[in-house]
């Protein structure tokens, strides 16, 4: 496996109409299969940059680049293609007047024969449980039912990047859950998965690498150990510790962890940390 | 107290026994009696629809006899006190009472048609017939937003009402002129929202879903056929 990065961006920067700018300055390498997590306040740029990796938003200033060809206004289908949004408020997203409708508009969007349409409109309902509620209205599900509605339109399209806005924002427990064990799946196939939170300690969990975000800059860029640790750049950016680093932290200031620069990142590994000993 | 009217009537569709049927067949069926009320000018006729219509509902489509009744009500209501201005405008009780009766009939097939077939069924057969694009992409749009802003009227309204916005007469009128002045730039908000979604989702000005073609079976067939024979009987027998 030896390739360039999936997507490029060089030097981007985009304001919305007669505003600050939105990005600036943005250089950034995506790989293909990078479980990436955004971190940032309101406002720092987060969603700007997801419609704009996602080509909705027009090019001002620098390059984007996917699978080492430039983007231009003529191929920018090629980006809404093969870069998926799941947006935050799932209602804004939806359209249909009935679920299996709801999921077949980006198939039928991509011009694909109907067999195919159909074929990816039943794998994504299978692979997000929603059998039973293919006839049913929008309006008729539940907060829960409605994210995965949401996922499923994205999933039925197949792209190589998906984008998760905030994903966990309005779902209760039961539903980050499942939320977490779809992006492992759909990182066993490969996919790359880049997701903006606010949830600290689950980018930590999950992330390979960590982007933070502030006023529109790209202000840091690394492994979620490498990025919190750094205390003086938290601080800055107002980021807090992740519990698990922190815990990790002090276990090893009384000396019950040895000092080998592997912080536990889940609460299974803490155990077998300190069992093991 | 109208919008739980709308989505009570909505939960029936897809809760009914009619859901498998084909839904242009549906949409057939029900635009055949509307014609044969019409065209067939028989109060009995009629009586037989509003009967039938309402046995349908209450067996075909699983709907609560009292539920059915309730939902007649409003175009009853409407229909028998047109009824009454046409009896004193024609002076001919006989003519009122027909007329009266065949818009009950007309109303009642139309009932069975929203009681047993999906809105995107429904659309998918104005396709068919060659509805203008534009008509249908409206209403699409319309019908998935009305139920997106009433959600979110229902929520400023609550709120509002929370920090006592409806008081007494004078807050309340200015509470919903701030209400409504709110939902207003919300939906504009939402549309924006919505066309960025649309647009990540490959649109190119063109709305196309897939639905799924249900089978039309014979003994539907058969039972349409049924149906209309009994109504030329009717017609035939007791005038």
């Amino acid at each position: 496996m030896n390739e360039g990065p999936v997507l490029c961006l060089r030097d981007v920067s985009f304001a919305y109409h007669g505003r600050e700018p939105a990005l600036s300055h943005i250089s950034v390498d995506i790989c293909r299969g990078e479980r990436i997590a955004i971190l940032g306040e309101n406002g720092a740029g987060k969603s700007t940059f997801f419609l704009y990796i996602n080509g909705v938003l027009k090019r001002q200033a620098g390059r984007i680049y996917y699978e080492g060809a430039e983007i231009t206004d003529k191929n920018i289908h090629m980006l809404r293609k093969k870069v998926g949004i799941i947006f935050q408020d799932a209602d804004s997203q939806m359209i249909a007047p009935s679920v299996r409708a709801e999921i077949s508009f980006g198939p039928m969007n991509l011009k694909l024969d109907r067999q195919e349409v159909r074929k990816r409109v039943e794998n994504a309902i299978s692979f997000m449980n929603l059998e039973g509620f293919e006839d049913r209205p929008p309006h008729c599900l539940s907060g829960g039912e409605k994210k995965r509605v949401s996922i499923a339109d994205i999933i039925a399209m197949e792209p190589e990047i998906y984008l998760f806005d905030e994903p966990t924002a309005s779902l209760d427990g039961k539903h980050a859950e499942q939320l977490e064990r779809i992006l492992a799946l759909l990182h066993e196939q490969g996919k790359t998965l880049i997701v903006s939170t606010h949830d600290i300690d689950f980018a930590y969990r999950w992330a390979d690498r960590v982007l933070v975000f502030r006023e529109g800059i790209l202000a840091a860029d690394g492994t979620p150990f490498a990025i919190f640790s750094g205390e003086k750049l938290c601080r800055e950016v107002g980021l807090k510790c992740p519990t698990l680093l922190r815990i990790g932290k002090i276990l090893e200031e009384k000396g019950l962890l040895k000092e080998n620069g592997r912080a536990p990142r889940t609460v299974e590994e803490l155990e077998t940390l300190l069992r093991g000993e | 107290m109208h919008r739980e009217h709308t989505i009570y009537m909505e939960r029936y569709v897809y809760a009914s026994g009619m859901r498998q049927v084909n839904g242009d067949l549906k949409t057939g069926f029900c635009l055949i009696v509307l014609i044969l009320d019409l065209a067939l000018d028989s109060p009995a006729v009629s009586a037989f629809i509003v009967g039938t219509m309402f046995a349908m509902a209450v067996g075909l489509c699983g709907v609560k006899p009292k539920d059915y009744i309730r939902m007649m009500g409003i175009p009853a209501v409407f229909i028998i006190f047109s009824g009454i201005a046409l009896l004193f405008a024609s002076q001919d009780g006989r003519r009122a009472a027909e007329v009266t009766l065949r818009a009950l009939g007309a109303v009642s097939a139309f009932y069975f048609l929203i009681l047993s077939t999906t809105v995107s069924e429904l659309l998918m057969t104005l396709q068919k017939c060659h509805m203008p694009r534009l008509f249908l992409e409206l209403t699409y749009l319309i019908y998935r937003f009305i139920f997106v802003l009433t959600d979110v009227w229902n929520r400023i309204d609550i709120a509002a009402g929370a920090r006592l916005g409806y008081v007494d007469y004078r807050t309340s009128l200015r509470t919903f002129g701030a209400v409504a002045g709110n939902l207003f730039v919300l939906s504009m908000k939402r549309a924006d929202a919505c066309y960025d979604a649309m647009v990540s989702r490959c649109y190119t000005g063109e709305l196309r879903f897939l639905e799924e073609e249900k089978k039309c079976r014979p003994r539907e067939w058969a039972g349409i056929l049924l149906y209309v024979g009994s109504l030329i009987l009717v017609r035939r027998f007791l005038g």
